[in-house]
């Protein structure tokens, strides 16, 4: 019989009842919801069926609401979406295996809360995205490039490219790096996000106490107030999805 | 059942949303091949992993040209390779009916390949 | 207005939620499946392909 893991809680941390938090969540969601507990740990799971039908929005967009409603009353591990095992005793042995890390990972995100900060370029500034905070030189192109021939002239459309990459790459460091410094004073735990698509500057999530909540909004208000030509946006309070995550 | 989780935002919506949209991970995480789509589902793997080289290839070729030890034989050639490999690339994508934002693989915790 | 302001602020809210409740969050593994006709054919199990240094032990544990 499989089980869906929604996620992870500290049993000695939880000062609300688990039982009724189950059967709080179970008539909320309108889904069997129980925990299953080993030593300090549980995982809130719920039984499913197996269906051959695919997944749809609702049902992913239900699976974060639960584990939101969750961390609400108590700090959790949030599973991915899609986390199901085989039966009850796998998810006993999953939690028996990975207790270690379970335990360790709960400590880090006690009394903390996750939030996402985007910076993106604003399409109104699309001709000189980069703003004139960096110089506006056009580079020179090497000699070698300069040719009608058609190898060449791709070359050194490349090589334009390339060089425009690279200056918007600098002036993002930039962004990076005043928003970093500002960042730190309020939390150790930030991670940038990487793949992203051209229009980002910044994707950033960070791990906050949740006593230094206020602060973080100041600072962002403050990167607007330097950046006023990008689009800037502060998300939160998340369960940690990003601090709890495999490393490799 | 959502809770607005906006604690700040300024600039324009839309633009935000487009771009969140753009990087919306897919809801299955499988690649699903069929008698139909076999073809497309390997040669998608397999176009990925030749992408992957083409651009770290294309990437040194700057990063030479840049250090300016290139002659002028070498860039003639290093246009001339370039730019087939990139047609050709284009054929492929064509032939298989594939896109730029399918030729990348989602390494889960890694990240996007490309 | 109130509404427009409520409906963008939920879309892009949504799109937060897919982007953490998908891509992240603790895995079980972290898994590529290739399927043909439904019927899956290859499991690559990600962990086992790039953790190689790690024991065997290691491999089936998560580490966080």
């Amino acid at each position: 019989m499989p089980f869906v893991v929604y996620s992870i809680i500290d049993n000695t941390v939880c000062v609300v009842d688990l039982a009724h938090i189950s059967n709080e969540l179970s008539h909320k969601f309108n889904t069997n919801l129980e925990f299953a507990e080993y030593k300090n740990l549980s995982a809130l799971v719920s039984f499913v069926k197996k269906k051959d039908t695919g997944t749809t929005r609702d049902e992913v967009l239900c699976y974060a609401s639960i584990i939101d409603a969750m961390a609400a009353m108590c700090p959790v591990l949030p599973m991915r979406f899609g986390s199901v095992l085989e039966s009850y005793n796998d998810v006993l042995e999953y939690l028996s295996r990975n207790a270690d890390a379970f335990i360790r990972s709960l400590a880090l995100i006690s009394n903390k809360d996750e939030y996402s900060v985007k910076v993106l370029f604003s399409q109104s500034y699309h001709e000189d995205p980069v703003g004139n905070t960096s110089c506006n030189d056009p580079q020179p192109l090497p000699d070698i490039l300069n040719s009608t021939n058609l190898a060449r002239e791709y070359l050194s459309n490349k090589y334009k490219d390339y060089l425009s990459d690279k200056k918007k790459h600098q002036y993002t460091e930039q962004v990076k790096s005043y928003f970093m410094s500002q960042a730190l004073a309020i939390t150790d735990y930030i991670d940038f996000n990487k793949s992203l698509s051209p229009a980002f500057i910044i994707d950033a999530v960070l791990l906050i106490d949740k006593s230094k909540k206020s602060k973080l909004l100041d600072i962002v208000v403050n990167l607007r107030a330097m950046f006023p030509m990008h689009n800037v946006m502060l998300t939160g309070p998340w369960p940690a999805y990003n601090f709890t995550k495999t490393k490799i | 059942m959502i809770d607005d989780k906006i604690l700040f935002r300024a600039g324009s919506a839309d633009e935000i949303i487009e771009e969140l949209e753009k990087i919306k991970p897919g809801i299955q995480g499988r690649i699903i091949a069929t008698p139909d789509n076999v073809d497309s589902g390997l040669a998608k793997l397999v176009l990925t992993l030749i992408e992957l080289i083409r651009k770290l290839m294309e990437k040194q070729a700057m990063r030479r040209i840049e250090g300016g030890s290139l002659t002028d034989d070498q860039i003639e050639n290093l246009g001339e390779t370039l730019m087939k490999l990139e047609n050709k690339m284009e054929e492929l994508k064509k032939i298989f009916n594939l896109t730029d934002k399918d030729l990348n693989l989602n390494l889960g915790p890694l990240g996007d390949l490309l | 207005m109130e509404n427009d302001l409520y409906d963008v602020n939920k879309e892009i809210t949504i799109l937060d939620i897919l982007d953490r409740v998908l891509t992240k969050g603790v895995v079980i593994t972290g898994d590529i499946v290739i399927s043909v006709a439904d019927i899956d054919l290859i499991y690559v199990g990600l962990r086992v392909l790039l953790s190689s240094v790690e024991t065997m032990e290691k491999m089936k544990a998560i580490d966080l």
